[in-house]
């Protein structure tokens, strides 16, 4: 039997690397962000794995090259709410998302809240790269009955490079004293229309029929600049 | 094994072995740079820590602005850490500072300066030295204005106001002032957010 020559042998190292690199290719090597996703817990049975699911998660966690969810990677996602605590989703809310560059992307928030924006929607950067350029500066904003401006809230800082608006708004625990705060020393609260329960109450009523996820499909109102 | 590969496998083996001695060597060579000792201290004695009140009162809030957010460097684990009130806050449940309300402490601010000349503590000192001449040796300039890799990319520019101001503040003197133009340099950065 014939020894196995030099040339043989990279070719068998070149099928073991391919095969591992196959097997492994799809999964993030990052302990932190395989940590992450894994103190995310489990899908709630009651949505299906889709627009509606994981409300007020860092999206963009799993949805990226390198999670779970790479075959369907967002730049910007996440869940608008309409108040600090209850944790309302806001529907039919405009999401503007300004880059560095000056481009604008809007958004409209489905009936959970949720939200998100694709690299493609941005086009491509001076770099050639596909994506926002950060920062990015972001606003939202609801149309109200009966109100012609609506209710508008903007960041005051910009976005430095998370794509998930989780990743920095988290729900704030309990001050020392056991108080419901809306923000805390290491995060400002979750994304909200309106800093307490009772002006979200005033200001958007909660609707008994609002039923999410919808039976039909749901139709989503454009943001005005789109619609020219 | 055929003639062939016999070969190749010396020569590899030649030039692996030959590389190892080769690193092996330089790093034993290398002459000690006068340059590089350990400054604590001016001459006459005086701190090399670059001015505290000019930080304060000119170069902080820019980089609470431009650095300070929670995906950046508003992070406790990061390396180079920036309180700033509408982002990270130190933890004082007495206190009670939470993100968004408020201004920004003394205290915050003081530990932000702390963080910044803790990032590279004797370059710092060596560019407090040299009067500031040759400041984009710190990486707390290099990073921002893309000189070496940077997470966040290029966030200032050479020669823009957040450059223009944080230079000054390493040249100026200890207990001294900033020149009329880097004030209205440090004052347009401030606006930037």
């Amino acid at each position: 039997m014939r020894k196995l020559s030099l040339p043989e042998r990279s070719t068998t190292f070149l099928g073991v690397a391919v095969v591992v690199l196959a097997m492994f290719g799809g999964c993030s090597l990052d302990p932190v962000q395989n940590g992450s996703i894994q103190a995310l817990g489990d899908e709630d049975p009651a949505i299906p794995q889709g627009k509606y699911h994981r409300a007020g998660q860092p999206c963009v966690l799993c949805h990226s090259t390198t999670g779970p969810a790479s075959d369907k990677p967002f730049a910007v996602a996440g869940t608008v709410f309409v108040d600090p605590f209850g944790r309302r989703p806001s529907k039919q809310t405009w999401v503007r998302v300004r880059d560095g560059e000056n481009r604008q992307v809007c958004k409209t928030t489905n009936c959970k809240g949720n939200f998100f924006i694709t690299d493609d929607e941005f086009g491509s950067s001076f770099d050639g790269k596909a994506g926002p350029a950060y920062p990015l500066l972001v606003s939202v904003h609801r149309s109200l009955p009966g109100n012609p401006s609506g209710k508008f809230r903007a960041m005051q800082s910009h976005i430095g490079r998370d794509g998930s608006c989780a990743g920095c708004h988290r729900p704030a625990p309990p001050a020392a004293d056991g108080k419901a705060v809306v923000a805390s020393f290491d995060t400002p609260g979750v994304v909200r229309l309106y800093e307490t329960e009772a002006e979200a109450k005033a200001g958007i009523p909660e609707d008994p029929n609002d039923v999410c996820p919808p039976a039909a499909e749901e139709v989503l109102i454009p943001c005005p600049e789109d619609l020219q | 094994m055929s003639v062939f590969a016999s070969r190749a496998l010396r020569a590899l083996f030649v030039v692996a072995t030959t590389s190892t001695v080769a690193v092996a060597a330089a790093s034993c060579a290398s002459v000690p740079d006068v340059d590089r000792l350990t400054i604590f201290a001016a001459e006459d004695g005086g701190s090399l820590e670059p001015d505290y009140k000019i930080y304060r009162a000119e170069v902080d809030l820019i980089l609470q602005q431009q650095c300070g957010t929670f995906d950046c460097h508003g992070q406790p684990g990061r390396a180079y850490r920036v309180y700033s009130s509408r982002g990270l806050r130190v933890f004082n449940p007495e206190a009670g500072l939470r993100s968004g309300l408020g201004e920004t402490t003394e205290d915050e601010v003081r530990y932000n300066f702390q963080s910044l000349i803790s990032v590279q503590p004797e370059e710092t000192r060596r560019v407090v030295a040299r009067n500031g001449q040759n400041p984009d040796v710190l990486i707390f300039l290099s990073k921002p204005l893309g000189a070496e890799r940077h997470k966040g990319g290029a966030v200032i520019g050479k020669g823009g106001p957040s450059y223009e101001c944080i230079t000054a503040w390493l040249a100026a003197p200890l207990g001294g002032q900033l020149g009329p133009n880097a004030l209205k340099q440090c004052a347009t950065a401030r606006t930037i957010r």
